[in-house]
């Protein structure tokens, strides 16, 4: 879509700009016909992904020799005779650069930015080295109250692009312009400290801001971008899938950023972005048996004869890992007669069962009922989000949630605790259990409002949903975990013509292929393949090393699970492994190298197939 | 002997009622008119119901209550040089400069008993003695059209105002007009916006028209902020119906059936006065559904504003009304297409609105009577500075600039006129040259000025002009919304810049700089405000270049307004750059270094390191070095 604001471009334009014909589409901006002409206009705060606001003038461009115009905002016209390159607007351009320079502390060679900077590149591109107006800037201290965002202003050029950033992706509304004037700057709430704030640190300004002024401490130091290389990845740290850009530099990762043409329009959340980056942990490059330093075949060894000594093996494998290593070990693991267990395979099992079902009971396919793309909730009349917990489990969700119901969209948030999603809530409802089950009783509580709702049902609160407008969109979060509930979402969502977006608790969703168990009470040995040997993975895999007499640990970093484990074999990390995930919408996603692996190991696949390979 | 009036008839009133009526007019209100009038309610309370007011005009006494005497609060009569104003209708006697302790004396004299005080009336030239405003040349000289019930009128009464002919062309547009007819009949008359902008109103009304959408919206742009202008608060104030009037008509034209006046929060009375205006008209059928039953649908509404200049700029202006930021967004879309929630918007200034029922009443030709071929009508103007009858105007398009000073009594005193400064901080100034120029919105155009809503001010020759461009650049660059560059930092650079050189502190290379800064402004800018903000500078660099010079170059303000001197640095030493040769024979003499400067340039001394010895000036054999004072 385009975002000019004159409505009548024509169908299929011609213009000129700067003597080269250039054809535009319709409603085409003349900086959108440009680019796709190679021809570039100089931008400050133009951002393909945000609105227009035509603020830092850096795309004036002369119309028909007449008048000035921001290439942004307005629309290519049949026949106009467009200039770039005028002395004249140089002229202007270099004044207004003087007047940025002047203002602020643009002291490169002290900025993390210094050689990625595009105010400093349009610096160069000017021409300009020194400035003629008095040099005057207020000298704010920078916010570093945010463990991964540093603020400082003094490099801000007030382009606004974090505060339409905030705003128009992540729906968040955290960043906002206050004062007016010279004064002018970018306020965090009510400005208050972004550590404190409403923040949730998903870092899309840091990617938006054209300057210092937005950095993470994380990247800061590590070198330029502009020397990196940059490979393309698949996030594992939830089912939504985004595309990374890794940033590497002599074998070290600089940052990561949103892939701006990837499925979530460059946004990335906290854990994609940053917590990928943070982890201090020391790396496990070598084999351990009880502690001691060991080769890998005789660690491997060991690990084998371990198992197939043992009187039950309960095997745990974390769902961040590539969909071909997953069957590996589900195979690997059944040379040995493990019992398996790997997070949100119950919960994707019972989603495909429940699809199955209603695909026969209700003649639909599936594919029909589940939403394709995260913009198919901004286009909703009503989205019925049930869990809030997807906040935090799925953010980037949240925030396609968050600008939906910043637009035209009605949305009811259901959760039994405390709701995520209230301030932008049109009716939130807090029921007993966000899972609760359809019950017979059917009662009129649209008219009673939504209070009424309060230990309504599943249904009750569908009902009201559904009379709220027409197209509905159903979020279901991590904690929806019955089958009733479920059935009851699918089969309203088949019967009403509306969609899903199911979000459960695994990542990879390819689990629900992969056949897992109960785990047994009595199991002697654990295999962990503990992957990113974090958070919840971490947590179960030490509970069941604990319950075991010998522990096998497959982990990265060490941690209080190599510690107590009797086996430790290195694992890729997630920059090292390659293969395949299944998102949300089902569908395949590539995760690639970016680093080749530190340590002896070059796949876990391999390892798992010599594992079975000793057991046959 | 003192004159003594005659009763009014029945023509000369409305109700039978007298009428004291206290300006609450800014420049008033700053003079003490408020006490006035609660001295004038405690005199007349103090004769509540005790007694009965003996008038030696009338027949037999009159009960107070029944000839309704009250003093009554009004917009701004104009004449602010003389404030406080009171006028006494039907009467019709103006005292000027009232104090609170002339109060009980004109209840006295001249409502008990018919007396003229001459003490409070104007002086003219020859020092006689004038009651009636006619015989003051300030309100005689002027043609008081949309200003015309101002200060006449109770702005609190619907009635009042129908007396005078209201709401007559509202009803004459809505039971026999076409929409077209309406905006042709404008479009005749050739009224242009009285906001600043000067754009045909008709023009506006019809691009509005020609919009298919099921909503659109007229808004009254009553968002004053020129420093010193009060044109549109004083209509507001003072004939808040005529207001309401032009809005319905305008929305008819248009198309609209919503209407919404922006009016500033800083003027408590005139929210009051268009609120109350506003519930009296649909009491009375002039809005809301099916006006005066003609079918047409018509709602208003006061949206207050919080007193940002730039808020006037039609763009902020909504965005403030839709809960925004007053901040400016690029046009195309223009507001006729997509304005206020992306509805169709007619945005028309008040003064502007004021006049639209006159002009159907009395037709495009009568308007057109007044005022010069390209800019018909009348236009008020807030005149102020060194006259010696500042206040509010109306006057008739087309007067020349010298004209003008003269209604507002010339130059004050035995000074001399040097410039004025037109359309507020957005225009620019003019100088001697010019005082022969009719005043309309294109000559002004082609003279880099710009008539703005009127706000003038004039200037003796004892003003610094450098000074009036830095006061100007001020509020400019404080009233910035902050959005774009070239105004937000631009301007703030200017005016330290104005400020170094009105300190003794300009630097050779600052006119330079100040005209290439204020280029890129006036060219680059987003909206109106930035665009024209650097005016005051360029033209008063354009007439008074030599100024700006002396400053800088001689450390001097010829109109001896600046205080320059050596401040912290008196008893150093300066060159004066246009008679330095660049000899390098003081910096080979000067003992601390102090001096710098390349062969063949000028060269400057360093007043942190001088130390005052004096011995560049023996060295020098031009004679340009002089002591900081």
């Amino acid at each position: 879509m385009s975002k000019a604001t004159q409505s009548e471009a024509e169908t299929g334009v011609t213009l000129e700009i700067d003597g080269q014909e250039v054809q535009a589409r319709d409603g085409q901006t003349i900086l959108e016909a440009a680019k796709e002409a190679d021809i570039d206009i100089p931008t400050l705060c133009e951002h393909a992904n945000l609105s227009n606001v035509g603020a830092c003038r850096m795309c004036l461009v002369e119309v028909d020799g007449e008048r000035n115009e921001t290439a942004c905002t307005t629309a290519a016209q049949d026949g106009m005779e467009i200039s770039v390159e005028t002395d004249e607007l140089w002229t202007h351009r270099r004044t207004m650069l003087e007047m940025m320079f002047a203002d602020q502390n643009h002291y490169c060679m002290y900025c993390e930015m210094e050689g990625d900077c595009e105010l400093e590149d349009m610096f160069n591109r000017a021409g300009l080295d020194s400035s003629r107006v008095p040099l005057e800037y207020p000298d704010i201290e920078p916010d570093a109250s945010n463990e991964y965002i540093t603020m400082d202003l003094d490099r801000c050029i007030s382009c606004g692009r974090c505060v339409r950033t905030c705003d128009e992706i992540v729906g968040n509304g955290t960043l906002n312009f206050g004062n007016r004037g010279r004064e002018t700057t970018i306020v965090v709430d009510d400005d208050v400290s972004l550590g404190e704030s409403s923040c949730v640190s998903c870092g899309s300004c840091v990617q938006a801001c054209p300057t210092g002024a937005l950095y993470s401490p994380l990247s800061a130091y590590k070198g330029r971008e502009r020397n990196c290389e940059v490979e393309t990845t698949t996030c594992s740290e939830c089912s939504v899938g985004c595309e990374l850009d890794v940033y590497t530099n002599s074998g070290r990762i600089v940052k990561i950023e949103g892939n701006e043409d990837g499925p979530a329009d460059g946004q990335l959340c906290e854990m994609g972005r940053f917590e990928l980056l943070a982890d201090g942990r020391e790396r496990l490059v070598e084999p351990q048996v009880d502690g001691e330093t060991v080769s890998l075949e005789d660690a491997i060894d060991r690990a084998s004869a371990t198992l197939a000594g043992a009187n039950g093996v309960n095997a745990f494998a974390s769902d961040r890992l590539p969909t071909e290593t997953l069957e590996a070990f589900s195979e690997a693991l059944a040379a040995y007669d493990a019992s398996l267990e790997i997070p949100g395979a119950e919960r994707a099992t019972l989603e495909s069962e429940v699809l199955s079902a209603l695909e026969a009971e209700l003649d639909v396919e599936t594919a029909d009922l589940l939403v394709d793309s995260l913009h198919d909730l901004e286009d909703s009349d009503t989205l019925v989000v049930y869990d809030t917990g997807i906040v935090e489990s799925h953010p980037v969700v949240a925030s396609y949630v968050r600008r939906a119901a910043n637009g035209e969209t009605t949305l009811v948030t259901i959760d039994d605790g405390e709701d995520r999603l209230e301030r932008f809530a049109d009716h939130s409802i807090e029921l007993a259990a966000p899972a609760a089950t359809v019950t017979e009783q059917v009662t009129d509580v649209f008219e009673g409002g939504t209070e009424a709702l309060a230990d309504g049902t599943v249904e009750d609160i569908v009902d009201v949903s559904l009379q709220l407008s027409g197209d509905a969109t159903f979020v279901l979060g991590p904690a929806v975990e019955d089958a009733e509930t479920m059935v009851d979402i699918f089969g309203l969502a088949a019967t009403s013509d509306n969609e899903v977006l199911s979000l459960g608790p695994g990542r990879n969703s390819a689990v629900a292929n992969v056949p897992t168990d109960d785990l047994e009470t009595d199991a002697d040995v654990a295999y962990l393949l503990a992957a990113d040997d974090r958070d919840d993975d971490l947590d179960r895999s030490i509970e069941l090393a604990r319950e075991a007499d010998t522990a096998i640990v497959h982990a990265t970093r060490a941690s209080a699970l190599t510690e107590i484990a009797d086996v430790v074999i290195p694992a890729l990390d997630w920059f090292e492994r390659e293969g395949t995930i299944v998102d949300a919408d089902g569908e395949d996603r590539a995760i690639e190298r970016v680093l080749d692996p530190r340590g002896e190991i070059d796949s876990d696949r391999e390892l798992l197939a010599d594992l079975q390979e000793v057991a046959a | 002997m003192a004159e003594v009036l005659q009763r009014p008839t029945e023509v000369d009133t409305v109700d039978g009622q007298i009428r004291i009526v206290i300006c609450q007019g800014t420049g008033c209100m700053s003079s003490g008119s408020d006490e006035v009038y609660e001295a004038f309610r405690e005199q007349i309370g103090a004769l509540d119901g005790t007694e009965n007011v003996a008038l030696s005009w009338s027949e037999g006494d009159i009960d107070h209550e029944e000839l309704g005497i009250e003093p009554k609060k009004s917009g701004c009569h104009g004449f602010c040089e003389l404030g406080p104003l009171v006028r006494i209708d039907p009467m019709n006697v103006l005292y000027t400069q009232v104090g609170v302790d002339d109060v009980e004396d004109i209840v006295e004299k001249t409502i008990r008993n018919g007396e003229v005080i001459e003490e409070l009336c104007f002086e003219d030239e020859t020092g006689a003695r004038q009651s009636r405003t006619d015989n003051i040349p300030f309100y005689s000289e002027q043609k008081r059209l949309a200003l015309g019930n101002c200060g006449r009128i109770d702005p609190e009464s619907v009635e009042e105002y129908k007396t005078t002919g209201g709401y007559e062309a509202m009803q004459t547009v809505l039971s026999e007009m076409d929409p077209e007819d309406v905006y042709g009949e404008v479009q005749d008359a050739g009224l242009r916006g009285r906001g600043g902008g000067g754009f045909p109103a008709g023009n506006k009304w019809m691009f509005a028209h020609q919009e298919d959408a099921s909503e659109k919206y007229v808004i009254a742009n009553c968002d004053e902020g020129d420093p010193g202008a009060f044109m549109d608060r004083c209509l507001v104030e003072g004939d808040p119906h005529r207001v309401i009037e032009g809005m319905v008509i305008a929305g008819y034209a248009t198309g609209a059936n919503e209407g919404i006046i922006y009016l500033r929060a800083e003027y408590p009375l005139a929210v009051d006065r268009i609120q109350q205006a506003i519930e009296d008209a649909y009491e009375a059928g002039y809005l809301g559904t099916n006006i005066m039953g003609t079918g047409f649908d018509f709602d208003f509404e006061v949206e207050k504003g919080a007193g940002a200049f730039v808020c006037g700029e039609e763009t902020a202006l909504m965005s403030s009304i839709e809960g925004g930021a007053g901040r400016p967004s690029p046009r195309p879309p223009y507001p006729a297409q997509s304005g206020l929630e992306d509805k169709p918007t007619t945005i028309n200034n008040v003064e502007t609105l004021a006049n639209v029922p006159l002009i159907i009443n009395n037709g495009a030709e009568w308007f057109k009577q007044y005022g010069s071929e390209d800019s018909p009508g009348t236009k008020t103007f807030a005149v102020s500075g060194d006259c010696s009858a500042t206040g509010l105007m109306e006057i008739p398009m087309g007067l020349t600039l010298q004209e003008i000073i003269d209604v507002a009594g010339g130059i004050e005193g035995d000074k001399e006129f040097k410039a004025v400064q037109i359309g507020g901080p957005s225009g620019g100034c003019l100088a001697e040259k010019h005082l022969d120029m009719p005043v309309t919105f294109d000559s002004l155009q082609e003279v880099g000025a710009m008539l703005g809503s009127g706000g003038l001010v004039v200037m003796d020759d004892e003003t610094c002009m450098v000074d009036v461009a830095r006061f100007f650049l001020d509020f400019t660059q404080d009233e910035s919304c902050g959005k774009c560059p070239p105004c937000r930092i631009g301007t703030h650079k200017m005016l330290r810049i104005l400020e170094r050189i009105t300190d003794g502190e300009g630097e050779p290379g600052d006119i330079d700089r100040l005209e290439e800064l204020g280029e890129t402004i006036a060219e680059s800018s987003l909206c109106g405000l930035g665009q024209t903000a650097p005016n005051p500078v360029l033209s008063t660099l354009e007439h008074f270049r030599d100024e700006y010079e002396a400053h800088i170059y001689d450390d001097e303000c010829p109109a001896g307004e600046c205080e320059i001197g050596g401040g912290d640095h008196a008893g150093t030493y300066k060159i004066a750059a246009q008679d330095c040769v660049g000899c390098q024979q003081c910096v080979d003499v000067c003992p601390v270094d102090a001096i710098a400067g390349d062969p063949g340039e000028a060269h400057s001394i360093d007043p942190e390191t001088c130390i005052g010895c004096g011995q560049c000036v023996e060295a020098c054999p031009t004679d340009a070095i002089d002591m900081r004072t």
